[in-house]
């Protein structure tokens, strides 16, 4: 089983030195504040400081606030988790150049006023990096900004890949601007440079336009075209996460590939599980899944209530009988009484008596009585029934005995008992049915406990033949809507023939005037067994067969899930509530990442990173390719890559001729070291403050008028 | 130091009660302000409103900046950000299956999509036409 990864959730790559120095210490010098502006994140500080103290995300979000007190905006990834729809997040970079002035002053004003600034102006000159071949508009934008919202004093501009540069050959004890090629991969871009005669060749350079922003672009795709319903979980932090711990650049690339097929020996080991953190709603399901028992002693609960309501009503229906059946005793007892005491009164007076009881004459008086003597004994025939003596005694009496009322009550009895029968026949059936499941459950519990690989290869067994089942109905479906298949050949074989055989049919017929417009199919009841034929040999889909068969499929797919833990689940079952969360990553970890050396992966029509090296060395003669190629840098924030600098080395040494060697320079913190290179410019290199911009001269030019003086590390200006 | 950065935070509080809601003018009215918002701004300009390349530029993206430039005009030899980027591969292009991964040697004719292995194949023939849009996207 492959490992399973948790995700922590956002690498706050927010930093805030604690050793920001008191502004009152630097007050009034000429410190320089270094500032490396890049795509992804920037990094500032003042130029004395041995790193740089603030390093946040080149981001802003901003929140529609809904109460007065919140903040508008954030710089940097450290906001709070605000619902995602009041929460916009914009970056003033746009590929890899900055565009959006308006957004890059609020960065700058977050790096001054973190720095301690509290001067009604910036006192300092400042060092900003720039992309190689940068856009003269937005130079000039900034360049406009910083004078005159923060009426910087002096200013200047330098290539981050070449500070970077730089620094590397500090380390490794080399002079600055030192031969070389420099692989710059950031966010956006990835830049080759190339230093050649202690100076930079800028119309060598080269640039391919994918970085770590395009690695983690078709990372999302990848993961949302196979996980359509986790498309919430999959966030830019989380997946920006997944690329930093997980991805790597592949060696060897096909052979890299083969490791991950499932038939491999290392596959086990190569994929990995993540899983990704559980939202809050799903948890308290979770915590209801404890629940079901209850539920079912509730349900028990019920039942039984329902039972003992129903008995209740019927004893009361029984009370009310009852009571009904005395009233009408009663009743007919004092009907009697005066039915009988007609003798002693006249007829007048008789009258009176019968209107108090609403009876017109005698007759209705002895109709009356009548149909209270009904009523009194169809009661009393229910009330008997109801306890529970099945009064069916009539149906053993012969027709002839009876007289007309007992047959036809003995016709009543007998659809009572007919009803009687068919209700017990039908609990009978259901008790059956209910201890055959129950039955079923033990055996099968049984069989588990007993032999548990031959359960299992029960259950998959019947899984394989439900799937050929699907299997086989989709195929006679996609058969019959194919125009050439074998069915349709038949089909129109049929028709042809029919319609032939009408024809030679009117044919026969002796008139030529009628017979032509008529049609003779129906008259003969054989023809209508063409149908049969057409339909051919199809299966009776029924749609109850259908669905039994999907639900029993649920289930073994449920049981056999604890066996297969990668089985996709629909999310419907709670049970399996972390396999929901969960996503494989195979050979993704090594796909990504290979865009940047074959960028027809992932669609982008340009020269992978090596070809682009090969291209850009062989504009040089013999000896200085061989110089060249042993002094390659690799820097930018994409080159943490794990492997970057394997994949490149072998790669390339297969391009090169034999004996000569490819040397590749990198460093632990690939981001940092423009930075550092900026910042070791401002302080020791005399240049940097000749070649600034001043501020007198851009109030006394204007912006466009402004001639950039060249140093070691600028773009070339025009 | 840390108690000035604390006061600041404190005035940024208060004075941003004051601040309007959010809007990319609004953001840049922020700026161009004179004296309402003055927060944070001890080193910014109050006084200043003009800034005449960033009001023009304002609201555009790289790549309306990019015809702004007007590249065309420059004199050739000279590395900008168009020709410096780097042309499409002549090298032999891999094809790998847009369902795994792996390398694909073969191609539905129905889809175009690249496939691996038969089993692949039955898979593919059972997406419907979104999935496909979708994988044939990716490239």
């Amino acid at each position: 089983m492959p490992q399973v990864e948790n995700i922590n959730n956002n690498i706050n790559e927010n930093y805030i030195s604690k050793n920001i120095i008191d502004y009152s210490k630097i007050k009034g010098s000429e410190t320089t504040i270094v500032i490396d502006n890049g795509s992804y994140q920037c990094r500032a500080a003042w130029a004395t400081q041995p790193q740089p103290d603030l390093i946040f995300r080149s981001i802003i979000a901003k929140v529609r606030a809904k109460k007065a007190n919140e903040k508008n905006f954030y710089v940097g990834s450290d906001f709070p988790q605000i619902d995602s729809s009041r929460l916009t997040i914009r970056s003033p970079f746009d590929n890899n150049i900055c565009c959006h002035p308006e957004i890059q002053e609020l960065i700058f004003d977050h790096i001054f006023s973190n720095l301690g600034i509290d001067t009604p102006a910036i006192n300092h000159p400042i060092l900003l990096t720039e992309p190689v071949c940068n856009l003269s508009v937005t130079r000039k934008m900034i360049t406009e900004l910083l004078f005159e919202t923060y009426a910087v004093p002096k200013l200047n501009f330098g290539i981050d890949g070449i500070f970077a540069y730089n620094h590397l050959m500090k380390i490794n004890n080399l002079n600055e601007m030192e031969d070389g090629i420099i692989i710059n991969s950031g966010n956006n871009t990835t830049h080759l440079l190339v230093i050649h005669n202690h100076q930079f060749q800028a119309n060598k350079t080269l640039r391919l336009s994918i970085g770590g922003h395009h690695i983690t672009e078709y990372l999302r795709e990848l993961i949302q075209i196979k996980y359509p319903n986790l498309k919430n979980l999959i966030t830019t932090p989380r997946l920006q996460e997944i690329k930093q711990k997980f991805l790597y650049v592949g060696d060897n690339y096909l052979d890299q590939l083969k490791q991950f097929h499932y038939l491999s020996p290392f596959v086990d080991k190569k994929q990995l599980i993540i899983q990704f953190p559980i939202p809050a709603s799903q948890q308290s399901k979770e915590n209801n899944q404890n629940s079901n028992e209850l539920n079912e002693l509730e349900k028990e609960r019920k039942l039984q209530l329902r039972k003992q309501q129903g008995q209740r009503l019927s004893e009361m229906a029984q009370q009310r009988r009852q009571k009904q059946l005395e009233d009408q005793q009663s009743k007919l007892e004092e009907l009697e009484d005066l039915r009988l005491q007609k003798k002693n009164y006249s007829a007048a007076q008789f009258k009176k008596l019968l209107e108090e009881y609403n009876h017109k004459n005698i007759g209705a008086l002895d109709r009356e009585i009548e149909a209270l003597y009904a009523n009194i004994n169809w009661n009393k025939t229910i009330i008997t029934q109801e306890d529970n003596v099945k009064y069916f005694g009539l149906l053993d009496i012969a027709d002839e005995n009876l007289n007309e009322e007992q047959l036809r009550q003995k016709r009543k009895q007998r659809t009572l008992k007919q009803i009687r029968h068919q209700k017990e026949r039908a609990q009978l059936r259901k008790q059956t049915v209910k201890q055959e499941n129950q039955e079923k459950i033990l055996r099968e519990q049984e069989l588990r406990e007993h032999n548990p690989t031959q359960w299992l290869a029960d259950l998959q067994r019947r899984r394989t033949e439900l799937l050929t089942n699907f299997e086989r109905r989709r195929k006679t479906k996609e058969s019959q809507k194919d125009r050439r298949g074998l069915q349709a050949k038949k089909r129109m074989r049929l028709l042809a023939e029919h319609g032939s055989n009408s024809i030679s049919s009117k044919k026969k017929g002796s008139n030529a005037n009628d017979n032509k417009d008529e049609d003779l199919f129906g008259l003969n009841d054989d023809d209508w067994n063409i149908y049969l034929e057409m339909a051919g040999e199809q299966d009776h889909f029924s749609r109850e067969l259908i669905e039994s068969e999907e639900l029993e499929l649920e289930e073994i797919d449920k049981k056999l899930a604890d066996y297969w833990r990668c089985v996709a689940t629909d999310g419907k079952s709670n049970n399996f509530i972390y396999n929901d969360y969960q996503i494989l990553l195979g050979v993704e970890r090594i796909r990504c990442p290979e865009i940047l050396f074959q960028p027809n992966i992932a669609g982008y029509d340009q020269m992978g990173l090596i070809e682009t090296l090969q291209t850009l060395i062989k504009q040089f003669d013999m000896k200085t390719q061989i110089n060249l190629v042993n002094n390659i840098a690799l820097v930018g924030g994409n080159a943490k890559l794990e492997g970057f600098e394997q994949r490149i080395r072998n790669d390339f040494q297969c391009l090169r001729p034999i004996n000569t060697n490819v040397q590749i320079k990198t460093l632990q913190n690939p981001q940092l070291a423009s930075w550092f290179g900026a910042a070791n410019f401002a302080l020791n290199n005399n240049n940097f403050l000749k070649t600034a911009i001043l501020k007198q001269y851009y109030n006394e030019n204007g912006i466009d008028r402004i001639k950039y003086k060249l140093h070691q590390a600028s773009n070339i200006y025009y | 130091g840390l108690k000035e950065l604390n006061n600041s935070k404190m005035t940024l509080n208060e004075q941003q009660q004051l601040e309007l809601q959010n809007n990319d003018d609004e953001l840049l009215s922020l700026s161009l302000s004179e004296n309402k918002h003055s927060f944070k701004n001890n080193f910014k300009n109050k006084n200043f409103h003009k800034k005449s390349l960033i009001s023009q530029l304002q609201g555009k993206n790289l790549k309306q900046m990019i015809t702004f430039e007007k590249l065309e005009n420059l004199p050739t030899g000279i590395p900008n950000y168009k020709n410096i980027e780097v042309s499409s591969s002549l090298q032999l292009k891999r094809k790998y299956c847009d369902i795994t991964g792996f390398q694909a040697n073969y191609t539905d004719p129905k889809t175009n999509l690249y496939y691996s292995s038969s089993e692949i194949y039955h898979y593919i023939k059972s997406l419907s036409y979104d999935q496909v849009q979708r994988y044939l996207s990716l490239r």
